[in-house]
C-alpha cells in the first residue's frame, strides 16, 4: 500500500525542477482519497523568464498515466500524450507557462491508486506538479 | 447486431457565434432509420464563461427526447458537449443546437458540430460511460471505462489555441476555423470488447493547443434472456427473448 494518499484539492511536486536526462521516470503508485473526482499534472514550459526550461521543440516528454481500482492489484489506461517544447503562446499571444495534463475525470471508487512514467527524448530541464480535484 | 455509424449520418455542419454571447448551427436534412440512436457532438468557441447547454432540436417526427450526456468548460476557453436522442421512425429531420452564455463572441463561424446516425445500440443508453478534461498537450489519448462488452466510444474535442486540423488515430473528421477554434469528432473504427479503459486520440497540429474533450460510450443491445420494454412513441414495445 502506498504511504502517500492524494487528497481533494492537494498538490505535490511529482519532480522539482532540474535537468532530468533522457531516458524513462516512474510515478510510483500514490493511493487516491475516495472523493476525488478529477486529477491533473503540470509541466512547466519554456517562457522568457525561464529560457532554460524545456526550450527545443524536438525535446518531447511523453507520458502515460495508469489507474487502479482495486489497490493495485490490476492498472488502467488513464491519459497518455506527448507534447514538444519551446516557447509558444496562446491565440491572444500569452506565452503558455504548463503543459497542461488534464485535469481530467476519473471513476468514482474506493481502493484507488494512479501510477505513471515520463519519458524524456533529451536532457530536459523542467517540473512536474500533480494536482487533484 | 453491432453497433455502426450508419450512412445516413449528415455531414459536420458549422456552429456560428451571434456577436452576443450565442452560438448556434443546424445540421443537413438527414433520415435516420428506425430504432436507431442520435448522438450530436457540439464544438463551442466560449471564452472563460459558463456556458449554458440549451437541449437541442429537430425539424422530423420520430426522434424521441433529446438529453445532455456530457459536458466539459475549459475555463481558459473552449466546450464541448455531447446529447444524444433516439429515434423510433425515422423521417427526414434537421438538428440544430444553441448554446448561450459562452461569454464574448463574434458573429461568424467560429466552431463546428456533428449529428452521427448510429445503429445498434441498446434503446436504453442508462448507464452508459463518460468522461471529459481539459488539457494543454498536443497528443493526447484520455481514455473512458466502458460498461459493456461491444460498446462504441466516441469523443468530442475543441482546440481554442487553432493549432489548425488535428488528426487522430480513431477515424475523425476534423476542422479548423482561422483565428477562432479547431476540433474534431473521432471514433473507434472497431467496437470495444470486454468492459475496461478505451483510449480516444486527438493530436493537434502543433504544440501548445487548449484542448477540452468529451469522451461517451454507446451500449450495445444487451444479449441474453430476458425482455426489454422500450417506450417510443408512448407504444410499450416487447423485444428479446421471453
Amino acid at each position: 500500500m502506498p504511504s502517500v494518499t492524494l487528497g481533494k484539492m492537494s498538490s505535490v511536486q511529482v519532480l522539482p525542477l532540474a535537468t532530468y536526462p533522457a531516458g524513462t521516470y516512474n510515478l510510483p503508485a500514490t493511493a487516491l482519497a475516495d472523493d476525488v473526482t478529477k486529477i491533473g499534472f503540470q509541466v512547466q514550459r519554456c517562457t522568457t523568464p525561464a529560457p532554460t526550461v524545456w526550450p527545443n521543440l524536438a525535446d518531447r516528454i511523453s507520458y502515460v498515466l495508469e489507474l487502479s481500482y482495486n489497490g493495485g492489484s490490476t492498472w488502467n489506461n488513464w491519459f497518455s500524450g506527448d507534447d514538444g517544447g519551446g516557447i509558444t503562446k496562446n491565440k491572444l499571444g500569452v506565452e503558455i507557462g504548463w503543459m497542461d495534463v488534464g485535469p481530467a475525470d476519473i471513476n468514482p471508487g474506493t481502493n484507488r491508486q494512479l501510477r505513471g512514467s515520463v519519458v524524456f527524448n533529451a536532457n530536459i530541464r523542467t517540473s512536474v506538479t500533480a494536482t487533484v480535484l | 447486431m453491432a453497433i455502426a455509424r450508419d450512412a445516413s449520418s449528415p455531414a459536420r455542419f458549422n456552429i456560428t457565434g451571434n456577436g452576443s454571447g450565442s452560438e448556434s448551427g443546424t445540421s443537413g436534412s438527414f433520415t435516420p432509420p428506425n430504432s436507431s440512436l442520435l448522438r450530436l457532438s457540439v464544438c463551442v468557441n466560449s471564452n472563460g464563461a459558463s456556458p449554458t447547454f440549451n437541449l437541442p432540436t429537430n425539424t422530423g417526427t420520430g426522434v424521441g427526447t433529446w438529453a445532455l450526456l456530457k459536458s466539459q468548460v475549459n475555463a481558459s476557453g473552449g466546450t464541448v458537449a455531447i446529447y444524444e436522442a433516439q429515434v423510433s421512425t425515422g423521417s427526414a429531420t434537421t438538428v440544430s443546437i444553441t448554446i448561450s452564455t459562452v461569454g464574448t463572441n463574434t458573429a461568424a463561424v467560429d466552431a463546428a458540430a456533428w449529428v452521427d446516425v448510429w445503429t445498434g445500440a441498446d434503446s436504453s443508453q442508462s448507464g452508459a460511460a463518460t468522461a471529459g478534461g481539459t488539457s494543454a498537450t498536443q497528443n493526447i489519448s484520455p481514455t473512458i471505462s466502458t460498461t459493456r462488452t461491444g460498446s462504441q466510444v466516441h469523443g468530442v474535442a475543441v482546440d481554442w489555441n487553432q493549432r489548425g486540423t488535428p488528426t487522430s488515430t480513431d477515424t475523425i473528421d476534423g476542422y479548423d476555423v482561422a483565428t477562432f477554434t479547431s476540433g474534431g469528432r473521432a471514433y473507434k473504427a472497431a467496437n470495444s470488447g470486454s468492459p475496461g479503459s478505451v483510449a480516444v486520440n486527438f493530436n493537434a497540429a502543433a504544440a501548445s493547443p487548449q484542448w477540452c474533450y468529451a469522451l461517451a460510450e454507446i451500449l450495445a443491445a444487451a444479449t441474453g434472456s430476458g425482455a426489454r420494454v422500450s417506450t417510443f412513441s408512448n407504444q410499450p414495445m416487447i423485444r428479446g427473448p421471453m
